[in-house]
């Protein structure tokens, strides 16, 4: 099983007032700069500590998830590793220019020698406010979005594009990206819509925080769906997100977790009730999916595998970012690449 | 016999192919355009070279539809100077490359069944220079399953073809 760090760019900083948006004006500047080194510095030990993927989300207008353009952030990450997979989970269609992801993501590919993978998402409904967006259209802004990123990484002519939601009269996108045809993409597969449209499209799936049955059921869907359309998806294509506290034993693993469920507010950075799920990468703080030491978080893990996942992509804590990587480097790294 | 049905006033434009007289894609390009709906059970092509001569137009703008691509192309070639521009919708596969000056530009959905897996590349090479428009879930008839669409692309295209790339409209919040 591959195994994916899932990092934040979060504002080390204090913030007096939650919810979304947050003002501003209590951001610091040099915090910000600070926020930002310590980011690429634990992706860097992600690398260090044997995880195969790290990953960055878009998030706007808060400071639990610092990252408004995660290509940016991957940029500088992609220069700071050199063997992890750089996964953007990801873009949020409905906010962007999809041309221009399309341009960004292939500089990325090329900054880093085509180690991309991404995951378009259509965002959590407090983010459909950030540029205006209608959230009755996302899904369908989302499908389209993606239709033509694909079509402006594969095809070797200039085109124009006369959709429902994009049109473009010039489309010619430089640099091509790196992987051939374009990098592995992957799409929601919270619902049945998304989970069927992902695999009549050959696309991967992403699901977050639900639990193994949940998950075997979309799978299931995903399948289905691939195999009408005429193929069949391996483990490497479906991805599970969630968060992992560990320690050497289940009960440290439970002391670290009682004090994160004490301090955990009623609602995420972005906005959402805690353990919400759906695509909000914080929506797992009320419920955490991995508790516990090497073994117990093996068994989990295994269930996710026997489910059909084969990349769990984890917020990961255990006493600290360098005590939790100096912990999953030893101890749960080796032990989950041989989950099978 | 030809039949011709006329919709709309402005610059003329000459439209081939079954089934776009009087249709909603007909409709909404006449908006913006004299366009002259014409079916004939013979040369089309040579009908509708000939039915310019008559009329005395100094400049027309040709659509195909469909299998009226074709009869579009040679109607181009027919008046020649006299063309402003080809368009054609939903032409089915490509042709083999052919020369013909006139500005022109191919919608096709991003569906469509009939068109093969490089139909940008391959219709840039058979019409070299030409525009190609995905017209997004046009399936194989873009004039009739997204006419706006092809109503955006089409006219944009006869009235401006060189700046098509360029917008025209004003994305300002108050315009005015």
């Amino acid at each position: 099983m591959k195994t994916c760090f899932l990092g934040t760019g979060g504002y080390t900083g204090q913030v007096a007032v939650r919810g979304w948006p947050v003002p501003p004006e209590q951001c610091d500047r040099q915090e910000a700069a600070n926020s930002m080194a310590i980011a690429i510095r634990n992706y860097k030990m992600a690398e260090e500590a044997g995880f195969d993927w790290i990953s960055i989300s878009e998030h706007h207008y808060q400071p639990g998830l610092m990252t408004p353009n995660p290509a940016i952030l991957a940029a500088a990450v992609s220069r700071e590793t050199s063997r992890v997979k750089i996964a953007l989970l990801g873009p949020l269609i409905p906010l962007v220019n999809p041309v221009r992801t399309a341009e960004e993501i292939a500089m990325l590919d090329a900054l880093n020698g085509g180690r991309t993978v991404v995951l378009f998402l259509k965002g959590t409904p407090n983010e459909h406010a950030t540029y205006g967006t209608n959230p009755a259209e996302t899904r369908e802004i989302t499908q389209e979005g993606v239709e033509l990123i694909l079509r402006a990484w594969t095809e070797p002519q200039p085109f124009s594009w006369e959709g429902r939601f994009f049109r473009y009269r010039t489309v010619s996108v430089w640099p091509r990206t790196v992987q051939d045809p374009h990098p592995p993409v992957f799409y929601s597969g919270n619902s049945e819509e998304s989970a069927e449209f992902a695999g009549r499209k050959g696309l991967s799936i992403a699901i977050g925080f639900a639990p193994p049955a949940k998950v075997k059921e979309q799978v299931d869907i995903y399948r289905r769906a691939a195999r009408a359309a005429g193929w069949e998806p391996t483990h490497d294509n479906v991805l599970y997100r969630g968060r992992m506290i560990i320690a050497e034993t289940d009960s440290a693993a439970n002391e670290i977790a009682e004090r994160v469920r004490a301090r955990a507010p009623a609602t995420t950075p972005t906005g959402a009730p805690a353990g919400a799920g759906g695509g909000d990468p914080t929506a797992g703080v009320a419920g955490i999916q991995f508790v516990g030491g090497p073994d117990t978080v093996l068994k989990k893990a295994q269930v996710l595998r026997d489910a059909g996942v084969g990349i769990l992509d984890v917020a990961v804590a255990g006493g600290g970012m360098t005590r939790s990587m100096e912990l999953f480097g030893r101890l749960f790294a080796p032990a989950l690449k041989e989950v099978a | 016999m030809t039949s011709v049905v006329e919709m709309g006033a402005g610059p003329p434009v000459v439209a081939l192919g079954a089934s776009f007289a009087g249709s909603d894609a007909h409709r909404l390009l006449a908006a913006r355009f004299r366009v002259i709906a014409m079916e004939t059970d013979g040369d089309a092509g040579a009908a509708a070279a000939q039915w310019v001569t008559d009329a005395g137009l100094e400049q027309v703008g040709f659509l195909g539809v469909g299998a009226g691509g074709t009869d579009a192309l040679a109607a181009a070639v027919e008046v020649g100077e006299r063309a402003r521009c080809v368009v054609l919708a939903s032409p089915g596969p490509p042709p083999d490359p052919q020369v013909l000056r006139t500005p022109k530009a191919v919608l096709i959905g991003t569906d469509d069944p009939a068109q093969p897996p490089d139909a940008v590349s391959a219709w840039r090479a058979a019409l070299a220079p030409c525009h190609v428009v995905l017209i997004y879930e046009g399936g194989g008839d873009v004039a009739a399953i997204r006419p706006r669409a092809f109503a955006e692309a089409a006219g944009d295209f006869l009235d401006r073809q060189g700046r098509f790339g360029f917008a025209s409209k004003s994305v300002a919040v108050e315009p005015d």
